[in-house]
């Protein structure tokens, strides 16, 4: 569900909930909009979260505990903001280290990096 | 910049649910997002309503919806390991509550009917639904699907069923008997014959098909569909009974049933009937009297006694539970007991119609006192 021009979807599918818990880490609170273009700003618009992938994910880690909302009104417009709770917390540093290990692993694996592990 | 008014964000907001998104929450996400695209690409010289139409497209493939599936997918997700977890801890804690409960009803101890109607209850009302919503997420046939739920259906029929029949609640059969024939004769069949073409399941349903079959088979093949034997002959059984009473002849047993059921059961109650003589025995021998051994000897014996004395008997708390359950089971067959004399002609019809409480009353006692007689104390003074 996303529009990368550089990476198959394939290729990055499952890496959405840790882009989003950790750019909530670190920005504190974000809402959907901001979200989406915050990412493609800093990748240099490799990566384009869709609206398709970002308000499902959203929710469902609503419904985890793992984010909490505020609303705000904008006129008539409700603005939902999203920030991590003390368990996203701990959840977005695990999905971070877990994402680290599995890139340093395929790094490895694919011998583009000299062997630092136990061979 | 351009500028969404409060009427476009209405405008918007209605173009949201009428493409199918009924959650609020996604609804207010969708509209404050089409709204930020709108302000920051929009120019002033566009048109809000073309732009608006070529924008949706950016959200989908096919049609907004998606994205409220999509959610509910990955709610629903989450969920399923909720039933998982939830899945597990009934079946445990059914296992633990129907074992504990057949234990104490063998033992005849307190709190077996409750542990019963806890554990079959959380099998039958919590295990099986929730393995029926499993299976459909886990099972991708829709044939597979369908099969193994009408499968947990009758599963619960039965099991209830069988709770039914241990409390003595009634429709007990009927559930029973709906629950093992549609089990045996309609879903073990479908069972083999959805499964059995596919070769990489062939030979473990033939196995599961054929164990299956046996269970059910067997389970079918002890229902008794006609009256019970045991109870024509116990209903012969308290006429003879009764007429002894009333008329105080000495026993003599009729085998009008003419079965080896009536010899066993008029044993019983025979032996019944000497035990409390055993009891009065010990009365007497309490109260120092020898009573002798004819009828005669034994009610001058009684006079003896003198008047004030006080007889009292007693039950533990256990043995009281036990009593009161014996007691209730008594009262539960009575309709059973009416439901079956329908159509039969007792012995000694008259007598039976007439004392039939005192009767009642009378073999309620008898059996109490057979249950309890070794603890009872006898205190006279």
């Amino acid at each position: 569900m996303y529009i990368c021009p550089m990476y198959s979807s394939e290729l990055i599918k499952g890496t959405l909930k840790t882009i989003v818990l950790n750019l909530l880490k670190e920005q504190g609170r974000m809402y959907g909009y901001e979200i989406t273009q915050r990412v493609k700003e800093l990748t240099a618009e490799k990566i384009q979260i869709t609206e398709g992938a970002l308000y499902p994910t959203l929710h469902a880690l609503e419904a985890q505990g793992d984010l909490q909302t505020e609303q705000e009104f904008i006129g008539k417009r409700v603005r939902k903001y999203y920030s991590l709770t003390k368990q996203g917390q701990s959840t977005a540093q695990e999905k971070v280290n877990e994402l680290t290990d599995f890139m340093n692993t395929l790094r490895f694996l694919l011998n583009t990096a000299p062997a630092t592990g136990n061979v | 910049m351009y500028k969404v008014t409060d009427e476009q964000v209405d405008f918007i907001a209605d173009e949201v649910r009428k493409r199918g998104i009924t959650m609020d929450d996604l609804q207010w996400n969708l509209v404050d997002h089409v709204c930020c695209i709108i302000e920051q690409e929009m120019s002033e010289a566009d048109d809000f309503h073309r732009f608006l139409q070529a924008l949706w497209p950016r959200f989908f493939k096919d049609n907004l919806r998606e994205i409220q599936e999509e959610a509910e997918l990955l709610i629903t997700f989450k969920h399923f390991y909720a039933m998982k977890r939830t899945l597990s801890i009934a079946g445990i804690t059914s296992a633990f509550f129907t074992l504990t409960g057949s234990i104490l009803k063998i033992a005849h101890l307190p709190g077996a009917g409750i542990a019963i109607v806890l554990g079959v209850a959380i099998f039958a009302l919590l295990f099986l639904p929730l393995m029926i919503i499993l299976k459909f997420r886990d099972e991708s046939a829709k044939s597979d699907r369908l099969v193994f739920a009408l499968g947990f259906l009758l599963g619960i029929a039965a099991s209830l069923g069988f709770l039914f029949k241990i409390m003595h609640w009634p429709f007990a059969n009927m559930l029973m008997l709906t629950g093992v024939v549609g089990f045996t004769f309609v879903y073990v069949p479908l069972y083999l014959i959805t499964r059995v073409r596919r070769p990489e399941l062939r030979f473990n349903t033939i196995v599961n098909a054929v164990l299956m079959f046996s269970a059910g088979g067997l389970l079918f093949a002890m229902f008794n569909l006609h009256r019970s034997t045991k109870m024509n002959a116990a209903l012969d059984q308290s006429s003879v009974l009764l007429l002894h009473l009333s008329e105080e002849k000495p026993i003599v047993w009729k085998n009008n049933s003419d079965s080896a059921q009536f010899e066993k059961v008029s044993d019983q109650i025979e032996a019944l009937i000497l035990e409390v003589q055993d009891l009065e025995d010990l009365g007497f021998e309490l109260a120092g009297v020898n009573p002798g051994k004819t009828q005669a000897s034994r009610e001058e014996a009684l006079q003896t006694i003198p008047l004030d004395s006080h007889i009292g008997l007693f039950a533990t708390p256990e043995l009281y539970a036990d009593w009161k359950q014996l007691v209730n089971a008594i009262n539960n067959t009575e309709q059973e007991l009416k439901t079956l004399a329908v159509g039969y002609t007792p012995l000694y019809l008259d007598k039976v119609n007439v004392e039939h409480l005192g009767q009642r009353q009378f073999l309620q006692n008898l059996w109490v006192i057979k249950s309890h007689y070794q603890i009872v104390k006898l205190q006279l003074k």
